[in-house]
């Protein structure tokens, strides 16, 4: 089944909506295929669609009050690309650190599935809110 | 025939990055085009600070090779995901405990840098950009000690 542009940015919202502001993991497996893969240099380059759960809860621990706004939605066929901002309080033995990052989320979806995912985050920002740099470190690289 | 705005984007990664013609940025960027990071990263206003930027960054590759691993365009905006990726042109650039490894052993001064950009694209030319590229990763290629994380910051 093919999506139109809107059937996927409705996709993006919803995930948004449920997964990262109501921390429905529910809605991790509605709209997981069995098997997702992922691109980028990730260790995991596939995840089962518990795995998959099991992941998103892990973070949703460690940030109770996990906040996501979507920005920009660009979407071409089955591929979407949305912008994010994450925010919340990152709980670790080390103590509680507030963070605010944005990144890019590349997906395909096929199906009503999230078959494919990738990304890149602002990272520089998150080691340094979560204090595991003392040093924040701006470098935009004009690509 | 028109030329669509990925076909730009791929012709600008070409021509600027892979051929080094820093000087052709005019074709691909407006004027007044604007440049931001998702990090707070000041942004870079005007094609004539932006040239010298691209300049900067370009020198640093003794050779490079942009790869348009895949682009998502709709109406006037292109996402696109791109690895840059050659040889540190001056070992000076890394740091001093990665300096001299990469004298002895150059396969050291390759480095690969993977990020994604937004474009937006008016009458031919882009307006503006907003881009994030792997900076964590680039930092850990040239030397700098990077830190470990305690758990995957990405997103699922």
């Amino acid at each position: 089944m093919n999506h139109t542009a809107d059937e996927v940015r409705r996709i993006v919202h919803d995930y948004a909506q449920r997964v990262w502001n109501d921390h429905d993991t529910s809605a991790v497996a509605e709209y997981a295929p069995d098997v997702t893969e992922f691109g980028g240099d990730e260790n995991v380059t596939h995840a089962t669609r518990v795995e998959l759960v099991e992941r998103v809860a892990d973070v949703l621990t460690r940030i109770p009050d996990h906040h996501l706004t979507v920005g920009q939605v660009i979407v071409q066929g089955e591929q979407v690309v949305w912008e994010w901002r994450l925010t919340g309080t990152f709980h670790d033995d080390r103590g509680s650190f507030p963070v605010d990052a944005k990144g890019f989320t590349y997906w395909r979806v096929r199906d009503g599935r999230i078959v494919f995912r990738d990304g890149v985050m602002d990272l520089m920002a998150w080691v340094w809110q979560i204090k595991v740099t003392n040093r924040r470190i701006r470098l935009l690289m004009p690509v | 025939m028109t030329y669509s705005n990925a076909e730009l984007i791929h012709d600008y990664a070409d021509t600027i990055w892979n051929k080094g013609q820093v000087d052709q940025l005019g074709r691909f960027m407006a004027a007044d085009v604007r440049m931001y990071g998702l990090g707070g990263e000041p942004p870079i206003i005007g094609l004539d600070k932006l040239r010298q930027e691209t300049a900067r960054w370009r020198g640093m590759y003794a050779d490079a090779t942009m790869t348009v691993m895949s682009t998502v365009s709709e109406d006037d905006r292109v996402a696109w995901h791109w690895t840059l990726s050659g040889t540190i042109a001056d070992t000076g650039m890394l740091m001093p405990n990665m300096r001299q490894l990469a004298r002895e052993i150059p396969q050291l001064a390759q480095i690969s840098v993977v990020g994604m950009t937004i474009s937006t694209v008016q009458d031919g030319k882009i307006t503006e950009e907003t881009t994030q590229s792997d900076v964590a990763e680039f930092l850990k290629q040239i030397g700098y000690p990077t830190p470990q994380l305690p758990q995957d910051g990405g997103h699922a």
